[in-house]
């Protein structure tokens, strides 16, 4: 760039000045940032898969094989792990071929940010057979016991999730209740000091087992007999389905973009913009 | 403060600076936001400190080695695009270094965008001075700021969680102190190291007025 020195001297550069530096930093700018997005996307990627993967065999206990799948309105459909984003629900199977379970992501606004848990269902017992949580911003050492506290975990192992007679839904839907009140095996014991991240664990599940679960019904004879569980590299190439509500696949723009917004937020107080204004408000007390 | 002389005493008292006289936390009360959000255990402090001085080298390189072809009229929204480039080159190298750290700290690097010890530092020193004063004295308000982030959050670590560095200290019983783990504890433990530095600068002070500026500080 060969402009002179002038910044320092009092008379005002010309706009197009102006104009010419801020477009070039931007320029440079999105140059730095798509490139490093583009060479972080593979190893971002494999840590998701991975720490998906080990959350999978978790709650589904047993397992040895999985198989992604996309379970919707328009039906049952594998999904490659290339396109794991896709992917709402993962069959487990153990060594014999036989389905041991089926592994559901559900999320719930929490107290700090979006919980996500994974959630691992039996159909034959009709129960929740492990939970562990994918992702969660809780306060430290009160809303983060939902991943730690023995108590709370315990209320998973067998968490009656039976369907009503029209299967259509819960027959009991899941609740929360207070710490020591739990009397129905469809019920969650609450964390003492936590009680809007144990509530929102209770929601995200019973939300997502309501609508899961009459759809997984219709196709559970599918999954039982699928044929070569072992190997799920088999079906890449399958047509993309529109991506689920669910995944947090930010585009290198956006996240330069929260990041200025939330610069704006700080310095230029009032003119907010874009993702900034959808920042959740906290207000809430946390304390029974 | 033991100050060894060195042979260039420019670029000792630059790095000390930010160290100690002009501590970004404890002196100046600059990135308070994030010092306070982040500092509850030690890990965390020291990997926002360090995540910080990363960003505020950088940040402050760019902008010293293009000080005079910025235009003025436009210096503050140039930095900002510099400071946030550079915030999301560190938010997508942790996440890919790993998951586990990016879980810990995630929101919160974000946020080092906002912390405005880096861009009142691009402002007031990097914009002035050549790129390597400037980058001396970026390594030692990164440092400082790291310290002042560490000596916070060990407290409360301590207090909070009766662990340092994750270690327990006090036995299986130890009941969490939930309020040194929240964002109080955070002012409580700010304000404490406040005291002691105000009451150590005093001390200095005096000391120096009676011994006629023995101390070069």
């Amino acid at each position: 760039m060969s402009v002179e020195p002038t910044s320092h001297t009092p008379p005002m550069p010309s706009s197009g000045r102006l104009i010419l530096t801020l477009a070039i930093i931007a320029m440079l700018s999105g140059f730095t940032v798509v490139l490093v997005y583009q060479v972080t996307l593979d190893p971002i990627a494999r840590n998701h898969r991975e720490a998906l993967e080990k959350a999978i065999f978790e709650v589904l206990p047993g397992a040895t094989a999985r198989v992604n799948y996309r379970l919707d309105d328009g039906g049952l459909r594998p999904v490659s792990d290339r396109d794991l984003d896709e992917a709402n629900m993962f069959a487990g199977y153990d060594k014999e071929g036989r389905l041991v379970g089926v592994a559901f992501e559900a999320a719930a606004r929490g107290y700090a940010d979006i919980i996500r848990v994974l959630y691992g269902y039996s159909p034959e017992r009709e129960c929740v057979i492990g939970y562990t949580v994918l992702q969660s911003a809780e306060t430290p050492g009160l809303g983060d016991k939902i991943e730690t506290d023995p108590n709370f975990l315990a209320n998973f192992d067998g968490l009656d999730m039976r369907l009503n007679v029209e299967q259509t839904g819960l027959k009991h839907d899941i609740e929360a209740v207070k710490p020591g009140a739990k009397a129905e095996p469809w019920q969650i014991e609450g964390i003492a000091g936590a009680t809007v991240s144990s509530v929102a664990v209770a929601r995200a599940l019973r939300e997502n087992a309501n609508r899961m679960l009459p759809l997984l019904i219709r196709h559970l004879d599918e999954l039982k007999k699928n044929p070569s569980p072992t190997s799920f590299r088999r079906m890449e190439g399958e047509a993309p389905a529109e991506p689920d509500a669910y995944t947090d696949c930010l585009t290198p723009c956006s996240r330069l973009g929260r990041t200025l917004a939330l610069h704006s937020l700080e310095t230029v107080v009032g003119i907010v913009e874009g993702e900034a204004s959808a920042e959740p408000d906290e207000a809430k007390g946390e304390i029974v | 403060m033991p100050a060894p002389k060195h042979d260039a005493p420019v670029s000792l008292d630059t790095l000390k600076a930010g160290v100690w006289k002009e501590n970004p936390v404890f002196i100046m009360l600059l990135g308070l936001c994030p010092a306070l959000a982040v500092s509850n255990t030690a890990v965390n402090s020291l990997a926002m400190g360090l995540a910080s001085t990363f960003v505020l080298l950088g940040a402050s390189f760019l902008i010293s080695l293009f000080r005079n072809v910025i235009p003025k009229q436009v210096r503050i929204a140039s930095y900002i695009i510099i400071i946030a480039t550079f915030v999301t080159v560190v938010d997508y190298t942790i996440h890919a270094l790993s998951l586990e750290l990016y879980n810990a700290l995630g929101a919160f690097i974000q946020l080092i965008v906002v912390n405005c010890m880096i861009l009142g530092r691009c402002e007031a020193y990097a914009s002035k001075h050549r790129v390597s004063t400037t980058m001396v004295n970026a390594v030692g308000m990164g440092a400082g700021f790291t310290l002042a982030l560490f000596l916070v959050g060990s407290i409360r670590e301590i207090l909070g969680f009766g662990t340092f560095f994750g270690i327990p200290l006090f036995g299986p019983d130890f009941q969490v102190w939930a309020v040194f783990i929240l964002p109080p504890g955070g002012f409580i433990v700010l304000s404490l190291w406040l005291v002691l530095f105000a009451a150590i600068q005093r001390k200095r002070d005096r000391m120096a007025a009676g011994k006629e500026g023995a101390y070069g500080s």
